[in-house]
């Protein structure tokens, strides 16, 4: 009887750590400048993304959602994609992706915005465990103060991937765009810190 | 037995009693006028309501106007004022509540009831929105049909596909402008975009033609895979000298759309599909041309919002009442080909169809960025809205970007649309509106396919007309922001 009782509680256990195992929650790796006034920012530009994954429109895609779901929040005016392409074109940067501080100052000054955000696409696209497939997306941000180009906040987050009820009843996860809508989302709460 | 008889008897007496006290209570007590007479209720106009939604032809459409009044003393007599924006016409007086309106000359109109009863209470619907009547166009109208815009991507032998549409047009007696006077004059003026047309051109047309209208079909899609599918639109373009859009509609088909009882209902023949998308356009055309009311039945469904959206009231235009808006083609990022060009066409035909903006013509708007040099490397700029604003007189410039435009190529795979859109406002020089939409054909499906969407064409109606929706409600300054984030679909 004893060693039936042991024998449950040690099956509960296995289930439970493989069960955490399993688990796809995103981190929650954010920094925040405690000095910066978050609240001040009224209009912001997104720069083009860095795109790390395999797929070509992966950065842009993603910078159009992150831009629309930005501008939904209501909490900041985000400028056309068109003013940032003739930003870079006048300033003739060589890098809009990842900008120096110095052309972040500059950059800011000439569209007139109060802070920059640039992002990096890591990954974008199918991945494969075993015979279950899934889209997974994973990105990073980092938003600079005009005045100084410093980094007053960053955050990363990873969407999608191969879960349990992937691998048991196949089904091959949720379509790109809805994963890239968490992903984007989760970003924002982190930026909004709700 | 005597006491049950009359108790019998009693009973009819007492209902009676009873019915007799309660009847009075319930009369609403009559309200006295000074001048002595009873006024029940005060005299109101519940509505005035046109039979035939603008824009209607001058000098061939007959609109009747029906007012519904309440309350008053006496016969109620109606005044019908008319306004073209420079002199106020009283039109019908009498005791009709019904008026038929034939405008002879096109403009711009508003109309006005008065009511007035017995003892001279009246009462004043106020002017009403503008009634746009366009130069005549009728079913005599001398019409033009350009030929076919091939956006299918695929060659596809476009003059068998005007044939078509030129012999179901003349089956239903339309006048049609001969082939050799439009190929006289499309040489003649070295026409080679043929998708649109401009305000100069389309006044050259009517000078030296006497057409009317030009009829622009382009076709979608044609493929002839098991099951079949189509999808072609129509565009009919006053030749007036602002060339606004008279008409315009769309119709998408898959030979799987409606299998029916036992499967009765598929369509594998490419040709009739063809024959049935054609007949239906035809049929929404000839509607039009006799003055009927646009037939769209279809709803805004709710699994088609935008999923990530806001949007501000612009700025009120300064001497108009409508917005006017310019629809510049979708930056293409999907594996479509003219992918760009399609969306465009969705949203223009929607916005036209909702009859609240008053959209440029794209033949129009390509003028004007041809004329302006304008390339939207990266999407459009504040220095480009402005050119674009001036040059078009608009108030509002709508760009996006397409990222899927997908058919479904096989029997696995579903149709896919993804896209953003962006408003522009001309006075705040600033984005108005903002949204994110994307839809797979089975979403919201759950037992046996019902509500699957298998074409392209149709999710894309379907998410454009919800975008037009919501817009709405912000344009017509209802709320001060509106926004938000729709949950993506849980599968």
């Amino acid at each position: 009887m004893r060693w039936k009782r042991n024998n449950h509680f040690r099956l509960a256990l296995l289930f439970f750590l493989v069960s955490a195992g399993c688990a796809t929650g995103s981190s929650k790796v954010v920094f925040r400048d405690p000095n910066m006034d978050f609240g001040s920012l009224q209009a912001v530009a997104v720069m083009p993304f860095t795109n790390l994954s395999r797929e070509n429109a992966a950065a842009e895609r993603v910078r159009d959602v992150f831009m629309t779901m930005l501008q939904a929040t209501g909490g900041v005016y985000v400028i056309p994609p068109g003013e940032v392409a003739r930003g870079i074109s006048r300033m003739s940067l060589e890098r809009p992706a990842s900008p120096t501080a110095e052309e972040v100052s500059k950059f800011a000054k000439n569209v007139n915005v109060d802070a920059v955000f640039t992002g990096t696409v890591t990954e974008f696209g199918e991945v494969r465990s075993g015979t279950a497939t899934a889209n997974v997306v994973s990105m990073s941000l980092q938003l600079l103060e005009a005045q100084t180009g410093k980094v007053v906040w960053s955050a990363s987050s990873t969407k999608g991937g191969v879960t349990t009820t992937d691998r048991l009843f196949g089904g091959g996860g949720e379509p790109m765009n809805a994963t890239t809508q968490k992903a984007v989302d989760d970003l924002l709460e982190k930026l909004f810190g709700k | 037995m005597i006491f049950l008889k009359s108790f019998s008897g009693n009973r009819y007496f007492l209902f009676g009693c009873i019915l007799a006290v309660f009847l009075p209570g319930c009369a609403v007590a009559p309200v006295t006028t000074p001048g002595g007479q009873e006024d029940p209720f005060p005299l109101k106009i519940q509505s005035v309501s046109p039979d035939k939604f603008p824009p209607q032809a001058a000098g061939a459409s007959t609109v009747r106007f029906k007012a519904e009044a309440t309350g008053g003393v006496g016969e109620r007599e109606y005044i019908f004022w008319s306004s073209d924006g420079k002199a106020e016409t009283a039109e019908q007086k009498g005791l009709s509540p019904m008026w038929d309106w034939s405008p002879r000359d096109p403009g711009v109109y508003r109309l006005r009831v008065v009511v007035r009863d017995a003892i001279g209470n009246t009462a004043d619907s106020g002017w009403s929105p503008e009634y746009r009547i366009e130069l005549a166009t009728g079913l005599n109208s001398l019409i033009a049909v350009m030929p076919v815009e091939n956006l299918t991507g695929m060659p596809i032998p476009v003059s068998e596909v005007r044939k078509s549409i030129i012999g179901a047009l003349k089956r239903k007696n339309f006048n049609l402008l001969p082939e050799d006077v439009l190929e006289g004059f499309l040489e003649r003026h070295r026409i080679r975009y043929t998708g649109g047309i401009n305000r100069e051109l389309a006044k050259t047309f009517r000078e030296e033609t006497g057409t009317n209208a030009v009829l622009f079909v382009s076709l979608e899609l044609f493929d002839e895979a098991v099951f079949p599918k189509t999808a072609l639109g129509g565009r009919l373009v006053s030749t007036h000298s602002n060339a606004s859009i008279l008409w315009m509609d769309s119709v998408g088909m898959a030979g799987n759309d409606a299998p029916g009882f036992l499967l009765l209902g598929l369509v594998d023949d490419p040709r009739v599909l063809w024959e049935r998308a054609r007949d239906r356009l035809v049929k929404s055309l000839t509607r039009y041309l006799s003055g009927g009311m646009p037939e769209d039945a279809r709803k805004i469904e709710k699994k088609f919002l935008p999923k990530s959206f806001i949007g501000h009231p612009p700025k009120p235009p300064v001497g108009k009442e409508a917005y006017s808006v310019a629809v510049l083609p979708f930056r293409n990022e999907s594996t479509r080909r003219y992918a760009g060009e399609i969306l465009a066409l969705h949203f223009i035909r929607e916005l036209s169809k909702a009859g609240k903006l008053k959209v440029v013509e794209p033949g129009e708007v390509r003028q004007a960025l041809l004329k302006s040099r304008t390339i939207m490397e990266g999407g459009l700029s504040l220095p480009q809205a402005d050119i674009l604003h001036d040059v078009l007189d608009v108030d509002l410039v709508l760009d996006g970007v397409v990222t899927e435009y997908q058919d479904a190529n096989s029997g696995w795979t579903k149709p896919k649309v993804d896209f953003f859109t962006r408003v522009f406002d001309r006075q705040t020089r600033q984005i108005v509106w903002s949204s994110y939409s994307y839809n797979l054909g089975d979403d919201g499906v759950f037992f046996f396919n019902l509500g699957t969407v298998n074409t392209a064409h149709g999710l894309a109606s379907g998410m454009v007309r919800s975008v037009i929706e919501r817009m709405d409600t912000v344009m017509d300054g209802g709320k001060e922001q509106i926004g938000g984030a729709v949950p993506p679909v849980s599968k």
